[in-house]
């Protein structure tokens, strides 16, 4: 049904393996079954807090959505997984495009990696084979420079995941690259696989993936299209991709500027003036939307998060300039949520006098395009001041004590999006719980602003919500539901844009993924059965957490979120109230059925533990 | 009474102009505003018909709901809110 490839670097052994059906049925696949492989073998390596994130006994995890590779709509997505370099605590990833389909194809669909090679590697999959072989020529080249070099060594199909010199480099925003801007970016997985001298895995899919009933699933795939494609939230995004979001924020005034001390900016981030930048739109493996766009710069993207924070966030205004930007981290291989937020958090820092000339090498400028295109080379190759802010938030240690006070990020994760959260309440908590630090992707409540009807809110999510987004009222039972679905998507590697809840009051819900699993699988789940697995995900991440030493402490959100106004525009005066988030945060953790610490109650972990063991 | 509606991404593109003006009756409320702009602009009203959010409107920086009354000199602001990365 599914297997894994157990895979060790230093003695360049491989095993396969089959994933026991009780596990499947568990955590589903994907970001589901990483988590079950990241908790064992964080125990097995003698305790998830003990482990280095560099070193060799670090897991890495390349794992496939459970219908990722199929013809399932939507179904591209893979997950990176390990002890991030970059929060010290869980750290994954998820990733579109074409390389977890060609791993699959090449005999693979979860590939765990441990050891360290003693030079330069790559991964070469093919037909149920891993070869290991040398990457001397392929060090120092940039991401997608990389896939082009493995192409012309392994021929047309050959599709990889790749680091830049960013991970090369053990920068701890380092991504994992595939296609021109597909990044598995949060955590700094990109830093664990340079710290395995571990440059690329490159796959020659020409496999076929098991289908128990491919006719069901084909009718279920020509019916989901159908219905997918007449969505208009499905069409504007084919359309326009993500960066009329960017507008829609700005008008709000929770744009991320300048560190978040401002919350506008310039329109000439607006997705007409990006529009005039592209050349076409792409997809991913069996997607029916079509978000992605190339632009004529060189590149992919940028999406809506690197707009933000690559534009306002640093004052950068002119819209080529910021694709400029996007392209530089794509090609060395650096997390633009981590880039753009660490970059701007040291600009404040300079502007307040917190940092001089002495340690940042010369003024930093908000908007001074040069120097800061020279700072994120600088940060790639860890030269200069950069070589401090490729630590990204560890940088805290080098900089004065109160420098935390202005740094956004949660559990030591710069935030992912470029949303300015004081505004609506349940986007602030849920990047104060989010697993693995502060990211929209975890549990976004997005129909929190759409003011539905009192009935419709309820009958989605199950629970009296507030209609109103700056109310803390109902909102911690609305993220828990969407913990739960969107960990289902992450494990059956369904991309959001076309899951229930993120974008839309439809789309695919539980009820979709159970009939596409059943065809794929012959594996039967009753809605509560995949809403009890998302929760099975949701549970054993807060319990890696916790062995890793994280507590309620951790979930919480910048200072600066508490305690400044925001200043314009339709959200001015609005900030996270402390008390009200405390009574906020104890209703989350009642929905999830931990204790009013955050912990899990004695029987769920023993549960877990069945289920780990 | 003169309301210039402003609109947002992407519902100004249904349009092709980023704010318009309306001439409403006394009292007029956000529904009225949105039938007389649907009544105005087909390709708007198509849209709004066929998506599966609403859109989301401002006035005078506040959240305000369909049946909230306008008066002269409103400006209210439409967005279509989604999420992405």
């Amino acid at each position: 049904m599914t297997n894994f490839v157990d895979v060790d670097l230093s003695s360049k052994r491989y095993a396969l393996r089959e994933t026991p059906e009780k596990s499947v049925r568990a955590f589903l696949g994907g970001r589901g079954l990483n988590m079950l492989f990241l908790a064992r073998l964080l125990r097995g390596a003698g305790g998830a807090a003990k482990v280095d994130p560099f070193g060799p006994e670090n897991p890495l995890i390349f794992g496939a959505g459970l219908l990722t590779g199929t013809i399932a709509p939507n179904a591209a997505r893979f997950n990176v997984s390990a002890k991030s370099p970059e929060t010290l605590g869980l750290g994954d990833a998820n990733c579109g495009g074409f390389f977890a389909a060609a791993m699959r194809r090449s005999g693979f669909d979860r590939i765990v990696i441990r050891g360290c090679a003693q030079e330069p590697t790559y991964l070469y999959l093919e037909d149920g084979q891993v070869h290991f072989l040398p990457a001397n020529d392929l060090w120092g080249m940039g991401s997608f420079e990389t896939q082009q070099a493995l192409v012309k060594i392994h021929g047309p199909g050959t599709i990889s995941a790749v680091i830049g010199p960013a991970g090369e480099n053990l920068v701890r925003m380092a991504a994992v690259m595939t296609g021109k801007k597909n990044t598995a970016g949060r955590c700094g997985m990109g830093a664990v696989m340079g710290s395995k001298n571990l440059k690329a895995i490159a796959a020659k899919g020409r496999g076929k993936l098991q289908i128990t009933d491919p006719k069901k699933l084909r009718q279920d795939r020509i019916e989901l299209t159908e219905y997918l494609k007449n969505s208009k939230v499905v069409q504007v995004l084919g359309k326009l991709g993500t960066p009329f979001l960017y507008q829609v924020s700005n008008t709000l005034g929770t744009i991320r500027t300048r560190n978040s001390q401002d919350n506008f900016f310039e329109d000439t981030l607006n997705a007409e003036e990006v529009e005039r930048y592209v050349d076409k739109m792409l997809a991913c493996t069996s997607c029916v939307v079509h978000c992605r766009h190339r632009n004529i710069l060189g590149g992919e993207g940028p999406e809506y998060s690197t707009i933000g924070l690559l534009g306002a966030n640093l004052g950068i205004a002119p819209t080529d300039q910021v694709i400029q930007l996007n392209n530089l981290v794509n090609e060395l291989g650096l997390d633009s949520s981590s880039t753009g937020t660490i970059i701007a958090w040291a600009l404040e820092l300079y502007q307040r006098g917190m940092i001089d000339d002495e340690l940042s090498g010369g003024p930093l400028e908000w908007g001074d395009f040069d120097r800061i295109h020279q700072l994120i080379l600088d940060i790639a190759h860890r030269r200069g001041f950069g070589d401090i802010l490729a630590e990204s938030s560890q940088a805290k240690a080098q900089f004065p004590e109160s420098a935390e006070d202005y740094l956004i990020a949660v559990k030591d994760l710069p935030q992912s999006d470029p949303h300015d959260v004081r505004y609506i309440k349940s986007f602030a908590l849920g990047i104060a719980v989010a697993s693995r630090g502060a990211d929209h992707l975890r549990n976004r409540p997005t129909l929190d602003i759409l003011r539905l009807p009192d009935d419709v809110r309820y009958k989605i999510f199950g629970v009296e919500t507030s209609s109103d987004p700056t109310s803390y009222d109902g909102k911690a039972g609305m993220v828990a539901w969407h913990d739960d679905i969107y960990a289902v998507a992450d494990s059956v590697g369904i991309c959001k844009f076309v899951t229930h809840g993120f974008n839309s009051p439809h789309l695919l819900g539980y009820d979709h993924f159970s009939s596409l699993i059943e065809a794929v699988t012959g594996l039967r789940f009753e809605e509560k059965e995949l809403r009890e697995a998302g929760g099975n995900v949701i549970d054993l991440e807060r319990l890696i957490n916790l062995e890793l030493g994280r507590s309620k402490l951790d979930d919480t959100l910048p200072k600066r979120y508490f305690d400044d106004p925001m200043p314009a525009r339709v959200t001015k005066g609005h900030k996270i109230d402390r008390d009200k988030f405390a009574v906020m945060l104890g209703e989350y953790y009642q929905a999830r059925g931990w204790d009013q610490e955050g912990r899990l109650s004695p029987e769920r972990m023993e549960e877990l533990e069945a289920l780990i063991r | 009474m003169k309301i210039v509606v402003k609109l947002g991404e992407p519902l100004w593109r249904e349009i092709g102009e980023k704010q318009v003006t309306l001439d409403l009756q006394l009292d007029a409320t956000i529904e009225d505003m949105i039938s007389e702009l649907a009544d105005q602009y087909p390709a708007l009203q198509e849209f709004l018909n066929q998506a599966e959010i609403p859109p989301t409107i401002f006035l005078a920086d506040e959240l305000v709901n369909w049946e909230t009354k306008l008066k002269q000199g409103d400006s209210p602001t439409l967005i279509w809110a989604v999420s992405g990365g």
